[in-house]
Parts: structure tokens; C-alpha cells; sequence
């Protein structure tokens, strides 16, 4: 999953959280996803695996964007858009959920 | 369509182990019991009582069709009605690599061409068209060991590539290749196999007498592309990137003893992953040989 593609967009307030009934396999700094109710499977680069694990229910996509900044070498508003293109992305695939009562 | 239960005199049983895979071949016709026993006599064994694939070939008459029409059955269901006898080879080997995966949920079975060299275990993984069985060959013409031309068998468990050392099915265009590999091809003696064309099937072990390798670790994941007068090139991929394309290789994803992705993600961990623009066969063997040779102290310590 390299974020190339249209994603879904999010609220600045929506706090994703992963699934958790998905096998999540790491190789590296990389992961590979097999989600047995659709049988697809999905591979995460090192930035979509960052995000993958900061969706934990509790924490923004800017907040997710600080924190790739200190791991990455990108700007805040690259890191930003990087992960908002990712959250939306792991949406449209049904690989994480937004609490609509997070949503501001 | 079952079996039918009948008296059939003239059928001889051949029973096989090739490498993990054990079989019983049934047939009538004696022109393929006769091409048949040219692939595989050197793999008959006498005992049959634990075989898990059988197969039937069996010829049928019918008043209003000219010609004698053939059935071929697996483990009693019919999958193939051929109509001449020269597509009974070709589809008795179609035959086969439907049911090994059926049959055989220990291994986790790729689609992908496998070689040993020098203990260390090669795998190259592909769809059709991508050059694995010529590469496989080219390297076997060189010294390597041939594992199978069409499957990975990777133990579970042991996550070992043991061998399936089938006929190595040859494409038309590819046999020039093997001429000047100095590996004979049979040209009077080739079969129409569905979308591959024409293909020809070498014994491996008419190129040489220790040509079938043994049980091994794998320690390389290569994915051939051929490309007519490409410079051959190996470029590394990360291990998810590799073990992502090969789950969608895999023949026995849901049939596996294991969930497969976590036996691809636990072999993976082991092996170099890469791509490869193939080319010039000796060219490209060459390249392959010396990657291999190179390979990394950490992966050559736990084999």
C-alpha cells in the first residue's frame, strides 16, 4: 500500500481504529494483512505500517503526522497529507473504522 | 461423472513416487503407457498401498464417433475426455497438478520453477510465460539440481523445498534454447497444451544422472521476466513485497495444514527476494549462480 491511490477523505477530528480481526504478518519494517472475510490480502509499506499501528482509536491522522515526523524525514504538512491519504485508504479497504462520534 | 465400474483387462497400473509426490497411473492405451514410462520409469516403485493420487486412463469406444475417445479419471472423478491419444500425456500431467495440492495440504505448494544449488534451496516464482521451466533447465544444464519445473513444495512445518522433480514441460519457443543447452528435444513428439501451445517434456534425469536435488532450506525468492535481447538484471525487493506477490502464487492458500501466509512470512524470513529481467539464458544462469554464491554468512549459518 503506497498511498498513490484516491483515498477516502477524513474529518480533522476522526480518531481511526484498526480492525482487529485481520492477521497482521511483519516482515521488517513492512507488514503484509490477510483479511479472511474478504480473502485479500494487503502489504504496508514502512510508512503505511507506521500508521497502521498509530491507528489505535485514540489519535488523530495530524497527530499521526507528528509522530511520522520524528521517524521520517518529512515535513509536517507532507507527513499530514501522507497520512490522511493512508487512514482513507486503510477506510476504503474495510482495514480501519471511524468512530462517527469522533468525528466533529 | 464418477468412474464406471467395468471390466478393464487391458489396464496397467504404474505406481510412482516422484520426489514427495506419490501416484498410481492406470491406463489402456499403449502409446501413452509407452510415452509415459519414457518421463517417468526411473521413478517407479513396486509398493501402491499409501498412494493419494490415482489415475485412470481409459478408452472408450462410441458407435457414431469414428475415432477411440479416452477418459481420463482422477482419484474416480472423470476431469479430462481427450480425443486423441497424443493429448492423453499432456492432460494426465494437467491432471496431476490439479490434484497434488488437493491432496497434499503439508506442503504449501507455489506456483513457481525450484532448483537446488549447491544445498541452498531457489525458488522462481511466476504465471505462465515468465521463463521459469527455461531457467530452471538452463541451470540444470550447468549443474544445479533440479527440484520441479511448476511447484515450490514447502514443507509447513519444516518450511524445507523438497522436490517434485515432474517431466519439465517445454514451450515451443524455448526449445531452440534447449538445443544449444545441448539438452535434446524430442520435436516429433510434441503435445498441444491448451494456452501454452506446444510443448515437448524432458525426463531430467535424460540430462544427467544426478540431476534431481534434495530437500533444502530456501534461501532465494527470485521472480523471472522475460524479455526477448533484455540485458539480464537482478534488482532486491523487501521480504513483504515478495511474500505478497507470492501468496497470490500459491495454489494451495485455503488447502494448506497452516494458514499460508504465516508459512510464507516464517520461509521468507530466510531468503534474499528478488527480481529478475531475464535474457540471454547463459547470461542470466551466470548471474543467478553468482548471487548464490554470494549469498549473505547469516543465511548460509542457519541452513
Amino acid at each position: 500500500m503506497t498511498a498513490t491511490r484516491t483515498a477516502i477523505p477524513i474529518s480533522e477530528s476522526a480518531k481511526p481504529l484498526r480492525r482487529t480481526n485481520v492477521t497482521v504478518e511483519e516482515l521488517d519494517d513492512e507488514a503484509l494483512i490477510y483479511d479472511s472475510v474478504t480473502a485479500d490480502t494487503h502489504r504496508l509499506n514502512r510508512t503505511a505500517y507506521f500508521v497502521w499501528r498509530a491507528c489505535d482509536g485514540r489519535t488523530t491522522p495530524r497527530q499521526i503526522a507528528e509522530s511520522l515526523t520524528k521517524s521520517f524525514e518529512v515535513s509536517l504538512d507532507e507527513a499530514t497529507a501522507h497520512a490522511e491519504r493512508i487512514v482513507g485508504e486503510f477506510i476504503e479497504r474495510g482495514l480501519v473504522f471511524v468512530d462517527p462520534l469522533s468525528e466533529g | 461423472m464418477t468412474m464406471p465400474n467395468r471390466n478393464l483387462p487391458d489396464r496397467v497400473a504404474t505406481h510412482l513416487r516422484i520426489g514427495v509426490v506419490r501416484a498410481t497411473v492406470r491406463s489402456q492405451p499403449r502409446r501413452f503407457r509407452k510415452e509415459h514410462a519414457a518421463l517417468y520409469a526411473p521413478f517407479r516403485v513396486s509398493e501402491s498401498s499409501d498412494s493419494p493420487i490415482t489415475i485412470d486412463v481409459v478408452r472408450k469406444r462410441i458407435t457414431s464417433w469414428p475415432c477411440p475417445r479416452f477418459e481420463i479419471y482422477i482419484n474416480g472423478r472423470m476431469i479430462f475426455a481427450p480425443t486423441r491419444q497424443e493429448q492423453i500425456l499432456p492432460y494426465v500431467e494437467w491432471a496431476m497438478n490439479w490434484e497434488v495440492p488437493r491432496v497434499m495440504p503439508e506442503y504449501l505448494q507455489l506456483h513457481a520453477s525450484s532448483i537446488e544449488i549447491n544445498g541452498s534451496g531457489v525458488i522462481f516464482p511466476g504465471d505462465s510465460g515468465n521463463g521459469k521451466s527455461t531457467l530452471a533447465l538452463g541451470l540444470l544444464s550447468r549443474g544445479s539440481r533440479y527440484l520441479c519445473d511448476e511447484f515450490a513444495m514447502i514443507h509447513s512445518e519444516s518450511l524445507a523445498l523438497h522436490p517434485y522433480p515432474r517431466a519439465i514441460c517445454l514451450k515451443r519457443p524455448s526449445f531452440a534454447i534447449a538445443e544449444r543447452l545441448g539438452i535434446p528435444v524430442n520435436r516429433s513428439q510434441s503435445y498441444l497444451k491448451g494456452i501454452k501451445g506446444f510443448v515437448s517434456f524432458i525426463n531430467p534425469l535424460s540430462i544427467r544422472a544426478n540431476a534431481i536435488g534434495r530437500t533444502c532450506p530456501i534461501r532465494h525468492v527470485i521472480f523471472p521476466k522475460y524479455t526477448q535481447g533484455a540485458t539480464p538484471n537482478l534488482m532486491p525487493i523487501t521480504r513483504a513485497e515478495a511474500a505478497f506477490e507470492l501468496h497470490r502464487l500459491c495454489f494451495n492458500v485455503f488447502g494448506c495444514d497452516k494458514p499460508s501466509l504465516d508459512v510464507l512470512t516464517r520461509m521468507i524470513r530466510g531468503a534474499q527476494c528478488h527480481r529478475l529481467v531475464s535474457g540471454d539464458i547463459d547470461a542470466t544462469c551466470q548471474l543467478v549462480e553468482n548471487l548464490v554464491a554470494t549469498q549473505p554468512a547469516q543465511l548460509a549459518r542457519t541452513a
